[in-house]
This record gives structure tokens, sequence and C-alpha cells, in this order.
């Protein structure tokens, strides 16, 4: 037995070892660097660094895959050996098993490697705009930030070498008000390096804590009629929850709404499009390829209501005989490849609407500002029903606090009932993809008390 | 000494060693853990395992409770220079000023592939039984999709002197059935685990438990909105207890000032409800011996006949509430840092049958199965999904609903439980709390909660 560590040659030796035993293999390793830090009110409250390496091997055997991943240290024939036995219980691929060849499509391309250290005076600013003091309107403000620094490294045995650095930056603000009632927020930030997410939340933390105040007063009950504006926060949980029916698989194994819908067929209102695109400007993790080695692109999804086309991976793409979209991404413990966004973003294709200016129409808007358990809807039939807390708004101005109601709907049949977005674009990462959405006004959604 | 983890290049004890020799004064606490662990993982569609991974890995991490907060190192190499590196963390006015230093001596994983292959036989054999159960059920089940998760931890853990091992298996299983008639399309969902192996779970069972589920939802009509009684089956369903009660009830959310800091020795619930957290519950999914940091593991009354007893601590929160630590510090894995977490959540058992509380109940709602749940620690806001539910009309299960959320105030909803039952099950759940999802178990009997909004659409 052969023991070495994973360092820069590791992924060669394991492809060696492969070749030894006459199989392809595909090797892909991640080595992470994770700071943590809290900050609540301006003082530091926990700070802490994780780093590990994850290298995981793909063997084909007999026309058929299989995966297995070590964090640490390895031996590569043990694990070329896991890989087999992992892939001699799966059934035989109808498909043809050809690896990435080293073609240019698939070389990478540089990025400039992201500063994600929380250097002192991004720590400073950070313990800044978390502290309340002097700041009334927000009684509580916890600040915990993540700042993820990920080298990529894949070849394979037909001769692919790649490889890339990259990372983000991620702030969770949590605002606590205490008045008539308790106003919470919670907010996401993400960026491409700590000072930048800290500089976005010096931004947005004062606009946030006015809306926490807000809905630290008196409740009202909610009656009569009103608009719905869904907040970007909630709008991006949504779009997650249509996100897996927009892949591949889910059509291929009937889990997907869209398996009934035909290409070009309607499914949306025709001012929506999605769009995947990791090398968005607003996509906080670029990424040159996925992790299968595919150089990734911009996928129109869903073009002005129409569905244009589905996520791939290498595997459906050749079973389908579609173009692969880059899509196979592996989990947090280097799982293999599945179907996923790389960044999902809504584009509406109308001027911003802000609730200020749509008070001009002297409607009664309620703004849904922090949802509750959306994480468990359901995304293959679309239902969700989730719990939430707001502000309503009347006569041009907030009116009162609503919380505690719940909204219920259809993700699927939503898609039809877009009436416009609000110009604040957010960022939400679920299950291991980011998804973009300004805020969304809506019909057909039950808002329930 | 030698670590028993075959991988590790030192032990927890070596590591808490150099602790207490780097250690300043200001130290309140320190603890180190050393971890190997295995874990077969993927996805079961079509009657085939169609996505899964195996993984192995080591790690180590280590720890201190200061008057800054807690600091923290971890790494997937277990070496005594972590100590130092926290030391530096701790010196350090801003962090970290240390590159992740190069991998040290190089150790195997010890990837067995025999051990990989009898497991996912054993799997793939189970899920095929599930299958073949479900779809047996009713010819409209079209589909049955399960998520699989079988892992082996074992730790090596020291606190202060203290050392302790533990061994911790767990399986846990999302099953999915799903049916179709005509343009409906329904799911069933089960989530059945256990910490002590898969074969003490019936494949066939569980397949037909998600199929029926699934069936029972075609004819499903929209569930209702409005405030009304909700019975609550037990098992899975003391997820509204462990969302609406518990979660505040841990220290880090009674140090930010949760609706329940500061009301020990209060009544904050009905007098039927009695509360425990318990980490010893035999082959429940949150049950362990020794804590991620050193604790050992036991039961912590939380509510005794609707007074609240107790809180849920960590190392650092039990430091800074002045507390005693109630051995729930938890970590997804050790490279993550610890949180108090609640282990195995026990409403225990009233003296009615679950059939005499739905003959009390007129008009409301009867959730079978729960799917997860989440609430606002500082509000008390909190919602539970129900993915099978029925409508509850003169004392007698009535229609099926579709999916609902239902949602309430943890602290209205503990005086409002006015039933519990004795048919109490044991439930396996997953929850996530900042990124760290871990296994935790649910136990308890059917309830009644006299009024909650029961989110739906008709």
């Amino acid at each position: 037995m052969t023991t070495i560590d994973i360092g820069l040659d590791m992924e060669e030796r394991l492809c060696l070892s492969a070749s030894l035993a006459g199989l392809e293999c595909q090797v892909w390793s991640l080595r992470r660097t994770a700071t943590e830090v809290v900050c609540r009110n301006g003082r530091m409250e926990r700070q802490g660094t994780s780093s590990y390496r994850l290298v995981s091997a793909g063997v084909a055997v007999d026309g058929r895959e299989g995966f297995a991943t070590a964090c640490g240290t390895v031996d590569p024939d043990t694990l070329v050996a896991a890989a087999t036995a992992t892939a001699l219980v799966l059934p035989p691929s109808t498909h043809q098993l050809a690896l990435p060849s080293p073609s240019p499509s698939i070389r990478t391309p540089t990025i400039p490697a992201p500063d994600l250290s929380w250097s002192k005076p991004v720590m400073d600013r950070l313990r800044t705009v978390g502290n309340v003091v002097g700041k009334p309107s927000a009684e509580d403000i916890e600040l915990r930030g993540m700042a993820e620094r990920r080298s990529v490294r894949m070849c394979n045995t037909a001769g692919l070498q790649a490889g890339y650095i990259s990372g983000w930056a991620h702030l969770n603000a949590r605002i606590t008000c205490r008045g008539d009632s308790v106003g919470h927020l919670s907010h996401d930030f993400y960026a491409r390096t700590p000072g930048q997410v800290v500089d976005a939340a010096a931004e947005e933390l004062p606009r946030l804590s006015e809306l926490a105040r807000v809905m630290s007063g008196r409740p009202a009950p909610l009656a009569g009629e009103y608009d719905v504006l869904l907040d970007g926060r909630v709008a991006t949980r949504l779009l997650s929850l249509a996100g897996p029916a927009l892949g591949r698989d889910a059509v291929a194994q009937g889990r997907s709404r869209f398996a009934e819908a035909a290409a070009n067929v309607p499914v949306a209102v025709p001012l929506l499009s999605l769009v995947d695109d990791s090398r968005d400007e607003r996509c906080p993790y670029p990424a040159p390829i996925d992790d299968e080695g595919t150089a990734t692109r911009r996928t129109v999804l869903i073009a002005d209501g129409l569905l244009r086309s589905y996520l791939t991976d290498r595997r459906h793409a050749s079973r389908h005989r579609l173009t692969r979209t880059a899509s196979g991404w592996r989990g947090p413990d280097g799982e293999m490849p599945s179907i996923r966004p790389g960044c999902l973003i809504a584009e509406v294709a109308q001027p911003a609407h802000t609730v200020e200016g749509h008070l001009l129409r002297n409607r009664r808007v309620l703004r849904v500002v922090q949802p509750n358990g959306m994480h468990i809807s359901n995304d293959v039939t679309g239902e969700f029903s989730f719990g939430a807390s707001g502000v309503l708004y009347e006569l041009g101005v907030p009116a009162s606090s609503m919380t505690g109601f719940t909204v219920a709907g259809n993700i699927f049949t939503l898609l039809h009932d877009i009436t416009g977005q609000d110009g604040r674009f957010t960022l939400a990462r679920r299950a291991g993809a980011f998804y973009g959405s300004p805020g969304l006004w809506v019909t057909g959604v039950s808002i329930g008390t | 000494m030698t670590s028993y983890l075959s991988s590790s290049t030192c032990s927890s004890e070596e590591l808490d060693a150099a602790l207490q020799r780097v250690r300043p004064a200001a130290w309140a606490g320190t603890s180190a853990l050393v971890e190997r662990g295995d874990r077969v993982s993927g996805r079961f569609v079509d009657q085939r395992i169609i996505d899964v991974t195996t993984r192995t890995g080591v790690g180590a991490a280590v720890r201190c409770v200061t008057d800054r907060g807690l600091l923290y190192r971890s790494a997937d190499e277990p070496r005594v220079g972590l100590a130092e590196e926290l030391l530096d963390l701790y010196r350090a006015d801003t962090r970290p000023a240390r590159q992740v230093p190069p991998a040290g001596r190089p150790r195997p994983a010890d990837v067995a592939s025999d051990i990989t292959s009898r497991t996912l036989k054993l799997i793939l054999g189970w899920l095929r039984e599930a299958d073949r159960a479900a779809r047996g059920l009713d010819r409209r089940v079209t589909q049955f999709v399960a998520d699989f998760d079988v892992s082996h931890r074992q730790l090596e853990v020291s606190c202060d002197g203290t050392h302790y091992r533990d061994d911790r298996l767990l399986s846990y299983l999302t099953l999915r059935a799903i049916a179709r008639d005509g343009t409906g399309i329904a799911t069933g969902t089960y989530t059945p685990g256990s910490s002590t192996g898969l074969g003490v779970l019936s494949p066939e069972a569980c397949g037909v438990e998600a199929a029926r589920r699934a069936v029972g939802g075609l004819g499903a009509r929209p569930a209702p909105v409005g405030r009304l009684p909700v019975v609550v089956a037990g098992g899975r369903g003391i997820v509204l207890i462990h969302e609406a009660c518990c979660h505040p009830l841990e220290g880090d959310e009674v140090l930010r000032g949760s609706v329940y800091a500061g009301a020990v020795g209060m009544m904050i619930a009905s007098s039927v409800v009695s509360i425990v957290d318990d980490a010893t519950v035999p082959g429940a999914t949150g049950t362990y011996r020794v804590d991620d940091e050193g604790t050992l593991a036991g039961a912590t009354t939380l509510v005794d006949r609707g007074v609240l007893r107790g809180f849920l601590t960590d190392q650092e929160t039990a430091h800074h509430l002045g507390a005693d630590r109630t051995g729930n510090g938890r970590c997804r894995s050790v490279l993550d840092p610890p949180l108090p977490r609640m282990t195995n959540t026990c409403l225990l058992p009233g003296h009615q049958t679950r059939d005499e509380i739905i003959l009390n109940t007129g008009l409301g709602v009867y959730a079978e199965h729960v799917g997860g749940g989440e609430v606002i620690e500082s509000t008390g806001q909190f919602v539970f999904r129900v993915t099978n539910g029925y409508m509850i009309r003169d004392g007698e299960i009535a229609e099926a609903i579709q999916e609902t959320t239902i949602a309430g105030t943890g602290t209205e909803v503990l005086r409002n439980i006015d039933a519990v039952a004795d048919d109490v099950a044991i439930g396996a759940a997953r929850c996530g709390k900042f990124g760290q999802f871990i296994p935790v178990g649910v136990v308890g009997p059917t309830l009644r909660v006299s009024e909650l909004l029961v989110g739906g659409t008709s």
C-alpha cells in the first residue's frame, strides 16, 4: 500500500492507480478554508477557522460508474477500490461513459483569486456596522460572517487537467427590535470578499433596521383588499422551489411539473425569464467549470415565459443527447455530482416598481418581509405554505406591523401570476446553489391570518 | 498514547494535554475532539440506486471559551500543533493571521471497499423491498424515491483532563412515494431513522407507510385557512414541540434574549405538558453517550407539568449563563464549531387515548405526518409543515387535505395544549442551525392544541 498526501499531485496519482487497474477515472479535489466570525452589537462573540481537503475518485467499471470521497489523507489504491465497489452496485449505464477530454473548451479560464481574509480593517468595520449604540431603531444586531476559500482541481485518465481558486463571503444579519411586539429580520448578504459583504451590510442595514422597527409595532388585523409584494428574501426562496424542476434528472424521474410541458410552451408570465449563469457578475462564486469539468455558461431556462431548456450534467446530457449546461455540482462532502443550478437568476422585463412608488396608486400593500419555514415546502408538487411577517402600507406610509400570518400557493401557478418587480435584487443560497431575484409583485397567493 | 482511531495522528488526550500546556489563565474552558467517520449516502429511484457516494475522513478540533467568546480551530489532520494555532487565534487582534499549514505525515484514510460493498448491498436490498411494498399497495403509486444516509462516527473527546470515546451509528432515510391519478399528483413522505442500524427498520412497513400517504393525498382537498384545533400525531409530530418550545430554550438563544429568557420557575405551558431532552433514548436518532465537547449525555427536564425548569447548554453558554453543562454541545462534524442543540425531544405521555382526543374534537385538523418546521427564537413564531393531514369532523377523521403549514407562537401553543395521549412513538428528524444539520429524535404521543393557524388555500 502506498500512502501519499493529497498534495498537488494527488489527483494524478489517483488516475495512475486507476489506469494500472485498467479503469477510466476522474478525480476531483477541493482544498477549503473557511473562516467564521460572529459579532453581536459590535462585540466579537465567536471566531474560528476550519481547513480541510476532500478528494473524490469516480471510476467507470463495466459500464457502471462509482464514486468515493475521502477527507484528509488517502491511499490512492484503496480509494479507487472503494469507488469500484460502489460502481458494482449501480445499474449499468444506458449511455456512453465518456470522460471529458482535454479540449480547449474545458481548459480552465483564469479568474482572479479573491481576497477572502477577514483583515483588521474589515473586522473593525464589521464591529462598527454591528454596533447598535446610538442606533435606537434596532435593539439587537447579530452579524454572522463566513469567508470560504476553495481551491478546486480535476484530472482524468483521458488527460484532463483543470483547476481554479475561488470562494465567497457570506454575512447573515439578524436584527431584532422590541416595541409593542418583536420585530425580527434575517437577511443574507453574499459577495466575493469579506470587504464587499461588509460594505453591502453597511449600506443596507439602516434600511433593514428601520423595517425591523416598523415590524415591532402593534400588529393590526388584515382585512379588505391589498396588493402583495414579496420581498427579495421571499422571492429567492420561492425560486429555489422551482429550481429542481428545471433539472433534466427530475424530468426523467417524473419529479418535475415541467415534464408535462413541451419546449417553448408557456410556463410563466411573459415578462419572466430564468437564467442560470455562474459567470454572472452578481454571482458571488464565479466558477469557470462545474464539478465535472464542463465549462460554465449562460443557460436560458425560461425566456419570456416560454420553457427553453433544462439543466444537465454529463450523465443526463449524454443519455438524452443534450448539450451539457455545466450543472453537475457536488454536495458539501464531495458527493457524486448531481444536477443543480450554479446561480439561477430571475429576470423580470419590467421597470422597477418600488413599494414607495406603488403607493402613488393609492392602493394598500402587504409587503411580505420575512418568511419562516419555506424550506419545508414541496418541490415536486410546487405547493408552498409558509409563515411570514411583514408590513401593511396604507396611504403612502407603513401603517402597521403584520405578524404570524401564512402565505400559501403553488410555485408553478405563481410563475403565471407575477405582475412586476421592485428592483431590489437579493441573493440566497439553497441546497448548494445560488438563487437571485428582485422583490416580486404577485397575485394568486392565499394569505391566512 | 496512540489513538484508538487507526487513522489518527494523535489522540484527543494528546490534544487536550497540548491545550493545557499553552492555556492562558483567561480561558474558562477547553475541549478537544478527534473524529473518524464513514458515510454512505445517495438516492434510489426507479428501483435502482442512481447516485451514491462513500466517504471517509478524519479530523480534529480544539476550542476554548474566553470572555471574548468561543474560539476554535479545526482541520482534517489530528496534530498537537492545533493547540498552538488556537493560541495564535486568541492572541491575534484579527483572525486568522496564519495560513493553513501544509499537511504533515501522511496517513491512510482506511477506505474499506469490502465494508462499502456490504453496506451498499444491505441498503439496496432494503430499498428494493420498500419499493416493492410501496408499489404493491396501490397501482397509482408510480414512483418511489429514497434518499439514504448511513454513517458511523467514532469520536474521542477530551475536556479539561477528562476523556471519553463514543461510537455513533446513524441510518436516516427520506422515503417519498409519488402517486398519480389523471392530472393529480401527490407525494407521501416518511422519514424513518435509527441509531442502532438499518436492520431494525422494516422495509415493508416503511414502504407501505409512504405509499399510503401518497395515495391518501390524491383526493385531498385544499386545506382550510383559519384558526382551528389541531391534533398532532406522536413521533415525528413532536417536531411541533421541538420548534415551538425547545429552540428558544437553547443556551445561545437564551443569551440572545429568547422568549423564555428569565422564565425558569414560571408556568409557561399547560399542566399536561412535561418535556425532557433525553440523549439516552435507545435507538433514537439523537442518542449519544457523550456530547462533542466531552460532557456526558443525560436527560434534562425542560418543562415539568407546565413549569419551566431549565435550558440546554454547551460549554460556552453554560459559562455565560452560570449554569450546569447539560451535554448538548453538538456539531455536524469535527470541522464545525459546537452549538447548544437538542438531542431527543421527549413529550411525556398523558392519560387519554388518541381515539378519545379525536372523538372530543368537533371540527379540526389531524396532522398525521409533519415534514419539518422552523422557529424565530426571538419572537417565538414558528411553523411546521403538515405533509399528510385530514379534517376532523364531528369527532371522526374525515377527508384528506393538501399539504399545508401550521403557524403559531410558541408561548401560546404551549398554553393551548389541552390534551396529551398515551401512545408514545419515536420519530426521526434533522435539525438545521447556522448551516449545521444534525440528527435529532422526536419522541412522544398524540397531542391536541386547542387553536392554531392553518395556512391553507381554501
